[in-house]
């Protein structure tokens, strides 16, 4: 498994002619499955040095599994169990400062939203030493905007939030999986200009895949709602093929990107939405979740 | 243990919900009782499972069962009893449980009254049933009396009408929610009231279907819904509130077209103990400290107190109820106030929504004064006018009427508040009939005198939509005498292209009567040409942001000319808002513009200055005259207020 690679030789691969790896002529589809398997193994090295977090992905999993139980398991993470108390007192739930057992956290945030802080951890989303500095901001940002936009959707608050904080779940795996290589793709004037699209096509043209098609192969494999990896995968789909959750996310992220990067490119919000939210809303919106994303500090 | 009355704080009673203890019933209690007794058995079920009792979690299942089933007929979970009170039953579970007994449900007879306890062995469940008779008839939820029952109980048990409802030791944490929908007057109107019920009880069979099993739904009244919960289920309000918001408005396929429901949830916490029976977590970033982030509020009675109510408000005590329902009503209102959606209380919108609430009751009182159209200069409501000054004569083509309201003890109430109330409470068709009225029955003196001005009466979107307004219409110019050709019913650009096909239809018959329709702020909408050439329109009225630009800007200057035209060509009479000055009035009077309209001729003003102003005296700039009247500055963009003003 490649984890670095120098930033001129990138596990990359042209999806437009075959590619030639240990004797074997791939085809750019076959590459692509080949990356896949490779980066899904890489989530379970990761998970490995996040037992614990491994676990409570596991458990949040099984219906006979009570609060207590898992608080008890989740207590012995100390990194998570400090998000979670965080996140439970958190102004969002309106108990603020009056969350002190993890079990009455565990009950406060529920099992769905443990379960997503749980998976960022065993994929080292959340941990800052491998992944740019503002990777983790991202996530909450796409996190708190999905959750406030949801109503827009009529999608439930909560499974949004999940779903925005899982969204660079696949991001953090290429990055873990090849920093130099990613950094590489990330520098290249047509995506620092292009915004989010360019990005997923830089993607596909160097690992033969997207980050979000990672992501929604991740949450598949850890038995997250399948709405979760339909969104991911129908991100930036057309109308008749995006469905209300990839329309949330999509403009979560990209109310997202403009909280964390305001001077970055920005991409058309009323097409992202298909119809939903206009420019104008959403400039109206970005101060109340610019508030919520700075009160975030779980 | 009980929660006493919070003292310090005030309210107007006015603004408090009517929900006193002592209107609730035994029924009242009985049905707390009864919505209990299923929860107590479940989680009695759920005790004892671990125990390996099987015979124990039988029978308390089957009982729970029962229980349901008797609470739950022809109701949604957490509804209360059917209509008939003699076949209705509710159980209630004693304190006592634990050990094995031949616990059951007692079949009441056909006379109606409570069937008492049963005799039972010592320490077994002891369900009774009684008939329930607080309910909603529409929804089969409970009712607020219901409601106001169960939460006295649970903030004091072991008081109160319903103090045998939960142990007098039971305290913990309770979550109020309190859920409204939006527009839904919009709805009666635009659909009738059977859709407005199909709506009511869709929205009551949501919310049942997402609260908690142990949850008490209740309607409260109109379009107005509660959840009341405790223990962990309180302490999950935050998702319970965000899943009814988001099951609220799913789709239905029998909403009208372009319908959406949606609701404004408000959601507040009693400050009861939370759940510290194991070693509490302390946060690795603060030591020595347990609590978590900052502190926000250790409590929410540690934050800061809300200031006084208004000085006339009555100062009442609250009991720990009725002030959980204020405050949840306030995280409700917040949340009407920001677009809809879920808001927590938060005390520093206390006052303001307790202002705000007052206003609302005062203006509702202020719309119905004796019933009787009060046209004298004690109304509260009043009607103002502002010339619109034709560019080729400098005399007044026409009077656009504007709305004030005259409070008694704040003076002229800002423009912005009053308005964003009328449209909240649901008033605007009553404003608009008032106004309508008023101005028709003023204007009538003037065309009696000789003057036969145009009379232009702003129309909301709201009011656009409702069928109620051909008919008030019909009944103003009949009540007046005006012919219809000199009332001008103003709409704006966006109200037209928010409802095109409603609008469109609207426009057309007022136009078959021969009333004349402006189109209001033009060119600050979205509206297309082709859309424009079909409206029966008879005016454009171009918007002041442009009029402010139009000497400075050579291409506002160009628009303002091409709408000119366009207006012309389609055979429309052009009026320009906003004038302030003189400058700008050379430039759209060159442009083209046939009548103006701004502070430079006069502020809105009360009907007895229209007499001179159309006899040609006190305005004080006119398109032709040659020697300009000084004019007194004007703070720029003032004229903008009164444009607030038109969109009621």
């Amino acid at each position: 498994m490649t984890t670095t690679a120098s930033p001129d030789t990138p596990t990359s691969v042209d999806p437009e002619t075959a590619a030639e790896v240990d004797g074997e002529v791939l085809d750019a589809e076959e590459q692509a499955r080949a990356t896949m398997a490779e980066l899904l193994e890489l989530i379970d090295e990761l998970a490995a040095r996040r037992p614990v977090a491994a676990r409570v992905v596991s458990m949040t999993g099984d219906d006979g599994v009570g609060a207590k139980e898992l608080a008890g398991t989740l207590s012995a993470d100390v990194a998570l169990t400090t998000r979670v108390m965080r996140r439970a007192n958190s102004a969002y739930y309106g108990l603020g400062g009056r969350v002190r057992t993890v079990t009455f956290a565990v009950t406060v945030v529920g099992f769905q939203a443990i379960r997503a802080m749980a998976a960022a951890a065993a994929a080292g989303l959340d941990t800052d030493d491998v992944l740019p500095a503002d990777f983790w901001p991202r996530s909450k940002a796409a996190a708190v905007a999905s959750s406030a936009l949801a109503p827009l959707f009529r999608v439930p608050a909560a499974d949004a939030f999940c779903l925005g904080l899982l969204s660079g779940l696949g991001q953090a795996i290429l990055v873990q999986h090849d920093a130099d290589g990613y950094q590489a793709l990330l520098d290249r004037d047509d995506v620092t200009t292009g915004g989010r699209a360019a990005l997923l096509d830089a993607e596909r043209e160097v690992f033969g895949l997207r980050h979000t098609d990672v992501s929604a192969e991740a949450l598949s494999v850890w038995q997250f709602p399948r709405e979760f990896s339909d969104a991911l995968a129908r991100l930036g789909e057309s109308p008749e093929r995006s469905t209300p959750w990839s329309r949330c996310l999509a403009t979560a992220l990209e109310a997202a990107s403009r909280l964390v990067d305001p001077t970055g490119p920005v991409s058309d919000v009323l097409e992202l939405s298909d119809g939903v939210v206009t420019e104008d809303r959403l400039t109206g919106l970005l101060p109340r979740l610019r508030e919520s994303v700075a009160a975030s500090d779980w | 243990m009980s929660r006493p009355a919070r003292a310090g704080r005030t309210t107007d009673t006015s603004t408090t919900p009517t929900t006193s203890p002592t209107t609730s019933t035994d029924g009242t209690r009985r049905l707390l009782a009864g919505v209990t007794a299923a929860a107590l058995l479940l989680v009695l079920v759920d005790a004892l499972r671990p125990l390996g009792a099987p015979l124990v979690v039988g029978a308390a299942a089957v009982l729970s069962a029962l229980a349901a089933l008797a609470l739950l007929r022809r109701a949604p979970r957490g509804a209360a009893a059917p209509l008939d009170a003699s076949t209705a039953r509710t159980a209630h579970v004693a304190e006592g449980a634990g050990s094995a007994g031949s616990a059951h449900v007692a079949e009441g007879g056909g006379g109606g009254d409570a069937v008492e306890a049963e005799a039972v062995p010592d320490g077994a469940p002891v369900v009774r049933a009684t008939p329930m008779t607080t309910r909603d008839e529409l929804t089969g939820l409970a009712d607020r009396a219901a409601l106001t029952c169960a939460l006295s109980a649970a903030l004091t048990p072991g008081e109160g009408p319903c103090a045998d409802a939960f142990p007098a030791d039971d305290l913990s944490l309770v979550a109020l929610l309190l859920v409204d929908l939006d527009a839904f007057r919009e709805l009666n109107d635009r659909f009738g009231h059977g859709a407005g019920d199909v709506l009511l009880r869709r929205t009551a069979d949501r919310i049942a279907a997402c609260a908690p099993e142990s949850a008490l739904v209740a309607r409260l009244g109109g379009d107005e819904f509660a959840v009341l919960l405790r223990g962990s289920e309180a302490a999950q309000a935050r998702r319970v509130a965000d899943e009814l918001a988001a099951a609220i408005s799913a789709p239905a396929p029998e909403d009208g077209a372009g319908w959406r429901t949606t609701a404004s949830i408000g959601l507040a916490f009693d400050d009861g103990p939370l759940d510290d029976d194991e070693e509490l977590w302390v946060d690795p970033a603060q030591p020595g400290d347990g609590a978590a982030e900052g502190d926000l509020a250790d409590g929410l009675d540690e934050l800061p107190d809300v200031p006084a109510a208004p000085a006339d408000a009555r100062e009442v005590e609250l009991t720990p109820a009725e002030d959980l329902l204020r405050r949840v009503e306030v995280a409700m209102y917040s949340a009407k106030a920001t677009g809809g959606g879920v808001r927590l209380y938060d005390p520093a919108h206390d006052l303001a929504a307790r202002e705000r609430a007052l206003l609302a009751e005062e203006l509702r009182a202020a719309l119905s004064e004796g019933g009787e159209l009060d046209r004298s200069a004690t109304a509260q409501l009043v009607v103002h006018y502002q010339p619109q000054v034709e560019a080729s004569t400098g005399e007044v083509g026409g009077l656009e009427a504007l709305v004030r309201w005259r409070h008694p003890r704040h003076g002229l109430v800002s423009p912005e508040v009053f308005l964003e109330i009328v449209e909240e409470q649901g008033l605007v068709t009553s404003l608009t009939e008032r106004v309508l009225r008023t101005a028709l029955l003023d204007a009538r003196q003037w065309h009696d005198a000789g003057h036969r001005v145009r009379i232009a009466v702003n129309v909301s979107s709201s009011c656009l939509t409702s069928p109620a307004l051909l008919p008030m219409v019909d009944a103003a110019l009949e009540e007046s005498g005006v012919e219809p050709s000199l009332l001008v019913v103003e709409v704006t650009e966006t109200v037209l292209m928010a409802e095109p096909h409603q609008a469109l239809a609207t426009a057309r018959r007022l136009r078959a009567r021969g009333v004349q329709l402006s189109i209001d702020d033009y060119g600050t909408g979205y509206s297309s040409l082709s859309y424009l050439s079909d409206l029966p329109a008879t005016e454009l009225k171009l918007d002041r942001a442009f009029t402010l630009r139009v000497a400075s800007d050579p291409a506002i200057e160009a628009i303002v000319a091409t709408t000119v035209d366009l207006a012309h060509r389609l055979g429309l009479r052009l009026v320009v808002e906003g004038v302030e000055d003189e400058v700008a009035l050379a430039a759209v009077v060159a442009a083209g513009a046939d009548e103006t309209q701004g502070y430079l001729h006069a502020r809105p003003a009360p009907a007895a200055s229209v007499p001179a102003w159309l006899a040609g005296r006190d305005l004080r700039s006119s398109p032709s005259s040659s020697a300009v009247t000084p004019v007194t500055p004007v703070t720029p963009g003032a004229d903008r207020v009164e444009a607030l003003v038109s969109e009621a």
